[in-house]
């Protein structure tokens, strides 16, 4: 299980924000995983690891009453109008940060199939099973999710 | 340049992007976006959109004290039977900002200079939760087993080359069980086992590098254990124990006062 310790940090890191809550809820999920489940029997543990890490992450969201946690849309959409580099086909720096900051801003449904998804790679049915949602409810939050990232991508002079 | 295509809205585009799709699905929007521009710049915009966020989002590298933490529990969760979710959490947020307060401001208990850089203090209390935890996996917790401090401080000379103070707590309710070395940060330590009802008490300890303050510093939890570090002017020490704060805090402060004896920096602690 230790290979997946760095995508499960990753995960609850981006799920509480914090580093010191996700190293907690990660140490927690990993005792429950050895603990309660007897072992990982299946073929896909870091699927499986994941679906706890997130099952922890919520269960503390939950008790620390972090539901409300909202972004301010305005703070994604600054745009600096002066800035017209043509240079494309690099993110910059500015653009990079934006969308980091947008991604923490999304609401916890959208965030996890967007980290799952984007940096993680699962599977349409890999996040699917670790959310605990039908594909097609993923691959909707997905788009709903790249939608709002899409458009701090245009303020930002990406797209053409 | 492009017209409008309803498709192009569809949540199965993003899959399609996403290479998720097989069978029928899939040749139907293969098809499509061979004819369709808008859905074609649709898939690029989406894999745009995926090659920014990879080079943007940060992903986060564990550190070496949490692989410690990981690979102990892999190894031996029986150790931490009885652990409760909310007890892990809850006064570690208190506590783990108290302690990184004093750690910067030092001054909270008058300790000046006790407390260790950050990261070493991290490091060294990561390997004072492992080894305690080792002890109790193999059972091996005493080399020398004796309740009496007359025996267990002689056995220590010729193995360290320091004389460790064996404070005798049987008065105070932490009976002793006996000591052993360990290799702590670098260096041989004495270690010293006190018992309370079915709590058992690992501390360590050795000369600290300078002279300083004597005191203690809040507990810290680690991995559900608490861990308190002070000093006693002359020596540095480190106390674990599945014992709640407030008695391991007891438990230091006992130790301090005889372990302290005889150093003038400790009078009134």
């Amino acid at each position: 299980m230790l290979p997946h310790l760095a995508a499960a940090l990753t995960l609850a890191r981006y799920l509480l924000h914090e580093m010191a809550d996700a190293e907690d809820a990660v140490q927690e999920a990993y005792l429950q995983a050895v603990r309660h489940f007897g072992g990982f029997r299946g073929e896909n543990a870091r699927a499986w690891l994941l679906t706890i890490v997130r099952r922890v992450c919520y269960a503390w969201t939950e008790r620390e009453r972090r539901f409300a946690w909202t972004p301010e849309p305005e703070e994604v959409a600054q745009v600096p109008t002066a800035d017209d580099d043509p240079e494309t086909s690099l993110v910059r720096r500015e653009t990079q940060e934006q969308l980091a900051r947008a991604v923490d801003g999304l609401p916890l449904p959208f965030r996890e199939v967007i980290v799952m998804r984007e940096i993680q790679q699962l599977s349409y049915k890999e996040i699917a099973a670790v959310t605990g949602v039908p594909v097609g409810t993923v691959m909707s939050r997905l788009a709903r999710a790249r939608g709002r990232l899409q458009r701090v991508l245009e303020a930002q002079g990406m797209e053409r | 340049m492009t017209g409008p295509c309803r498709h192009a809205t569809e949540p199965e585009l993003g899959a399609f992007a996403d290479g998720q799709l097989d069978g029928a699905p899939l040749q139907w929007w293969d098809d499509h976006v061979r004819t369709c521009v808008r859905c074609r710049d649709e898939v690029g915009r989406i894999r745009t959109l995926g090659a920014a966020l990879r080079s943007s989002l940060p992903t986060s590298e564990p550190s070496s004290a949490l692989r410690d933490s990981i690979r102990q529990i892999v190894r031996a969760p029986a150790a931490f039977e009885g652990e409760r979710l909310s007890r892990r959490w809850s006064p570690r947020r208190a506590w783990g900002s108290g302690i990184a307060a004093l750690l910067l401001v030092g001054a909270g208990f008058g300790l000046g200079r006790l407390a260790s850089p950050r990261g070493s203090g991290e490091d060294t209390m990561a390997q004072v939760v492992d080894a305690h935890l080792r002890a109790l996996q193999v059972d091996h917790l005493v080399d020398v087993v004796s309740t009496d401090h007359h025996v267990v401080k002689p056995w220590f000379a010729g193995k360290l080359d320091f004389s460790p103070p064996v404070p005798d707590l049987a008065a105070d309710g932490f009976p002793m069980l006996g000591g052993r070395t360990e290799y702590l940060d670098g260096r041989a330590v004495a270690a010293l086992v006190y018992e309370r009802g079915p709590h058992r008490v690992n501390l360590f300890t050795w000369p600290a590098g300078s002279a300083g303050a004597c005191g203690q510093e809040p507990p810290a939890v680690r991995l559900g254990l608490n861990v308190v570090h002070g000093r006693t002017g002359a020596m540095e020490f480190w106390a674990v124990s599945d014992l709640n704060p407030g008695e391991l805090r007891q438990f230091v402060s006992d130790w301090l006062r005889e372990a302290g004896k005889g150093d003038g920096r400790c009078v009134g602690v």
